[in-house]
């Protein structure tokens, strides 16, 4: 039994939808990298503004249920939930097992610079499956 | 047959597809791509009266060992101090834990998990008063 897996779990600070848009469209991503500049005179905790999230889901059957968390990895305690997108409800048709998803992160919380990590969940009715994680770290110049 | 024929085709360069699209395309966004919100967060802050002249480094090393064995109590949470949420008054200690999880399973487990946090307070902060144990959301 094919279970749902995500191929692309990419974050870009944006997307846009290529029109005529349809069923399956076509997606610009601008600004694909690991690396978030801060300035030097940027005092945390700050924010990203927009993350966009592009997601391709294969093996994709009915309906399924998705969570998103950003955490801080470099944390001085070790790792720090920073973020929590609860769950939301996507569907997919029948014969149309892969389908491409923008998931628009708004204010992005970032607390001092280092390692994040955004990942997507599934989430069951007690439970949770870890479908991708994405990284991007921060930096601030001096 | 000449050797002409079997010549490779000159290479053109590609033809660029068209773009038959505005680029502010905010309308088509709007509806393809999907806005996420942020759930507010959630801690567990543990609200202590300390009796007059406790010894601060009693209450010290207690609420480090308090927060040590919190961890044990709900291990999926995992509960860790959250320095900015805490306070130290006249009188008064507030240790705020943070979850490694959020939504409505974590936050179902948080107010499971406060009955076991409360006794694990009065064993450990010996005559102090456990004034709340709380969870907060932001």
């Amino acid at each position: 039994m094919s279970r749902l897996t995500v191929q692309h779990w990419i974050a870009c600070l944006e997307a846009r939808v290529v029109p005529p848009v349809g069923v399956n469209n076509f997606y610009e991503l601008l600004g694909v990298g690991y690396v978030h500049t801060f300035a030097g005179d940027v005092e945390f905790p700050a924010v990203v503004p927009e993350l966009n999230m592009f997601a391709r889901f294969v093996n994709g059957k009915g309906v399924a249920q998705l969570e998103i968390e950003v955490f801080w990895l470099d944390a001085p305690e070790g790792e720090r939930l920073v973020n929590y997108y609860p769950p939301y409800q996507i569907t997919f048709r029948q014969n149309e097992p892969l389908r491409d998803f923008v998931f628009r992160l708004a204010n992005v919380p970032v607390c001092g610079t280092g390692r994040h990590s955004i990942c997507l969940y599934r989430s069951k009715r007690r439970d949770r499956v870890v479908l991708s994680s994405e990284y991007f770290s921060v930096v601030q110049l001096p | 047959m000449t050797q002409k024929n079997h010549r490779p085709p000159v290479r053109t360069p590609a033809v660029p597809l068209p773009v038959a699209f505005d680029r502010a395309s905010a309308g088509a966004d709007g509806v393809n791509i999907i806005a996420m919100t942020p759930a507010p967060r959630r801690w567990l802050h543990v609200t202590l009266g300390l009796p007059v002249g406790a010894d601060p480094a009693r209450a010290a090393l207690a609420a480090a060992w308090f927060a040590t064995r919190l961890r044990a109590i709900d291990k999926r949470l995992r509960l860790t101090v959250d320095r900015q949420r805490c306070a130290a008054t006249a009188g008064e200690l507030v240790l705020a834990f943070s979850p490694l999880r959020g939504g409505a399973l974590a936050a179902e487990w948080l107010e499971e998990a406060k009955p076991a946090v409360r006794d694990l307070a009065v064993a450990e902060f010996e005559g102090a008063e456990v004034k709340a144990v709380e969870v907060i959301s932001e």
